[in-house]
């Protein structure tokens, strides 16, 4: 226990120095993957310039590994996903800095599926042409396969 | 009427179709030129780019990046990602993390986004030092699906507001198509029935006319028999019945020439307060053999230019309904104006059923079982001679009422 705990400070400490600087990352379409994990942090850090976008911290099921998944601004993150929820996250999958880090596509949760970006990444938050997002609940939900 | 309506609606989707079709055909023309177009565009960018990012490789890569963030200051441009070899040294995106690449993709191609068509130029060069370079331009051409969004837009504005004029035209056109031809059946229904009622008119007059001269030697015959009759009960009652159905008869005949005939009025300068009590006088018998009361409300002294006798046969015709329809009380009332006489007859008989009422003044409607139903009808043809009016006010029981408006007449 005290081991993990040890191990996701210096998850937290070295992603936030990650944070701080300029990094070059995307969503890249050929590195697209699922995880299903447990939530063992959730928190609201900056991406993007975005100071209020939601992170979600997943211990992998199989392998115990901790990944870093950026979802969205927390406007639009409208789950209620919590630290120990069981969840599944499609999406962009890359190490920066040494941290296994997630761009989300979508989570299934509890028979749901929450869409964050398009096939290409592209942010769904930022709406569509000619109507901006207002966001909401139940606006980027569907049930069934991601 | 339904086969004129499928013929108007048919067209009209037929129409429809065909616009659609024809706007379909040449949204996709309109959209694969400028696609051509916009292509062109991107292999001119890529070429420049090119031969640019050498040229500033050679520079330095600061001047590169500089030209990049100029490049990005386009606001059409969505992207731009510069590899130097397999790494990424430069991402503008405007888009959080959204940089679409896909290797198998071709160096020219289009991706759907969620704001429209997204444009991808892949272009390469090399640094003096032959490394090479992959950059990437996003550019937005969601003007032309703004573009197609728009002609769609009016297209559909354009169909709906042509079916809604065409359907309105075409309800117009079916409505005063109906409205006209029942009007103008009513008139041709009309017309026959005018043409089927003179000629029975002439037919009966004929009749009337032939029968009137045997009649009238029956009756001189009759007058001249009578005093050798014995003045025994039976044969005087006898006599009576012969008399009363000769005068029956002389009045149904009458009754008929009457409809015949054209009515010319004889305008004279009339006493109307003595002509109420000259037609009071004259229905005594009538009423008292009834049981029924007549009263008269009429202003003394007054002149009318009217028809005296078609007055009287107006009002005899109406009073005779009225007692033959168990009236016990007959109101006339009288009112005169500088321009017309103003007639009301009342009374309290049995009244009018609606549709009876409906054809009142058509010939041969009565209630009466022996009535020939032509009283009224002629009483109608009198006032329209007179340039006058009648209606029914009331049609119910114990309070039946009629109208009637005579103008002053000109005198000859």
């Amino acid at each position: 226990m005290r081991k993990t705990v040890l191990f996701l400070w210096l998850l937290l400490l070295s992603a936030a120095a990650a944070a701080g600087e300029e990094q070059i990352k995307y969503y890249r379409v050929d590195s697209v993957k699922t995880i299903k994990g447990e939530v063992v942090d959730i928190k609201s850090e900056t991406s993007f310039h975005k100071s209020d976008f939601t992170v979600i911290y997943l211990k992998e099921k199989k392998s115990g590994e901790i990944y870093r998944v950026e979802v969205s601004p927390g406007w639009f993150f409208n789950m209620d996903v919590m630290i120990g929820s069981k969840i599944e996250i499609t999406g962009s999958c890359t190490v920066e800095n040494g941290v296994n880090l997630v761009m989300t596509r979508s989570i299934a949760f509890q028979g749901e599926i929450f869409l964050f970006r398009d096939k290409y990444g592209f942010p769904l938050w930022r709406g569509k042409r000619g109507q901006p997002n207002r966001g909401g609940q139940g606006k980027h939900r569907r049930r069934g396969k991601h | 009427m339904k086969k004129r309506i499928v013929l108007f609606i048919v067209p009209l989707i037929l129409i429809l179709i065909a616009i659609f079709f024809l706007n379909r055909y040449t949204r996709n023309k309109i959209r694969a030129q400028s696609e051509q177009v916009t292509i062109a565009e991107g292999m001119t960018i890529r070429n420049l780019v090119e031969v640019s990012g050498s040229h500033l490789t050679d520079e330095g890569e600061n001047a590169l990046m500089a030209f990049l963030d100029n490049l990005y200051r386009n606001e059409l441009i969505v992207y731009i990602g510069l590899f130097k070899d397999k790494e990424l040294i430069r991402l503008l995106s405007r888009f959080e993390g959204y940089f679409p690449i896909v290797e198998t993709q071709k160096d020219l191609h289009v991706i759907d986004s969620p704001i429209g068509k997204i444009f991808h130029i892949k272009g390469a060069f090399k640094d003096k030092m032959g490394n090479p370079f992959y950059l990437h331009i996003g550019y937005n051409y969601d003007f032309l699906s703004t573009f197609e969004d728009t002609l769609s837009r009016n297209f559909y504005i354009v169909v709906i507001l042509f079916s809604i004029i065409i359907l309105f035209i075409t309800g117009l056109i079916i409505y005063f198509d109906k409205k006209f031809f029942q009007k103008e059946l009513e008139l041709e229904r009309e017309k026959q029935e005018k043409e089927r009622f003179r000629e029975l008119s002439l037919l009966t007059s004929e009749i009337a006319h032939e029968i009137k001269n045997p009649l009238n030697s029956i009756y001189l015959s009759f007058n001249a028999l009578e005093k050798y009759l014995a003045p025994r009960e039976e044969a005087l009652f006898y006599r009576d019945a012969l008399r009363g159905e000769i005068r029956r008869i002389t009045a149904i005949i009458q009754s008929y020439s009457d409809l015949s005939r054209e009515i010319y009025p004889r305008i004279e300068a009339v006493d109307m307060a003595k002509l109420a009590a000259e037609f009071q006088w004259m229905m005594e018998g009538e009423l008292k053999k009834n049981n029924a009361v007549l009263t008269v409300h009429v202003e003394k002294d007054t002149i009318f230019n009217t028809d005296s006798d078609l007055v009287k046969q107006v009002l005899l015709n109406l009073v005779k309904n009225a007692i033959e329809a168990d009236a016990t009380a007959v109101t006339l009332t009288m009112v005169l104006s500088k321009k017309r006489l103003d007639l009301t007859v009342g009374d309290n008989g049995a009244g009018l059923d609606e549709k009876t009422a409906a054809d009142i003044f058509k010939p041969y409607v009565s209630t009466k079982t022996r009535g020939m139903g032509l009283g009224l009808h002629i009483v109608l043809k009198i006032l329209k001679a007179l340039d006058g009016d009648i209606r029914l006010v009331s049609r119910s029981p114990g309070n039946t009422v009629f109208k009637i408006e005579i103008p002053r007449g000109e005198r000859m």
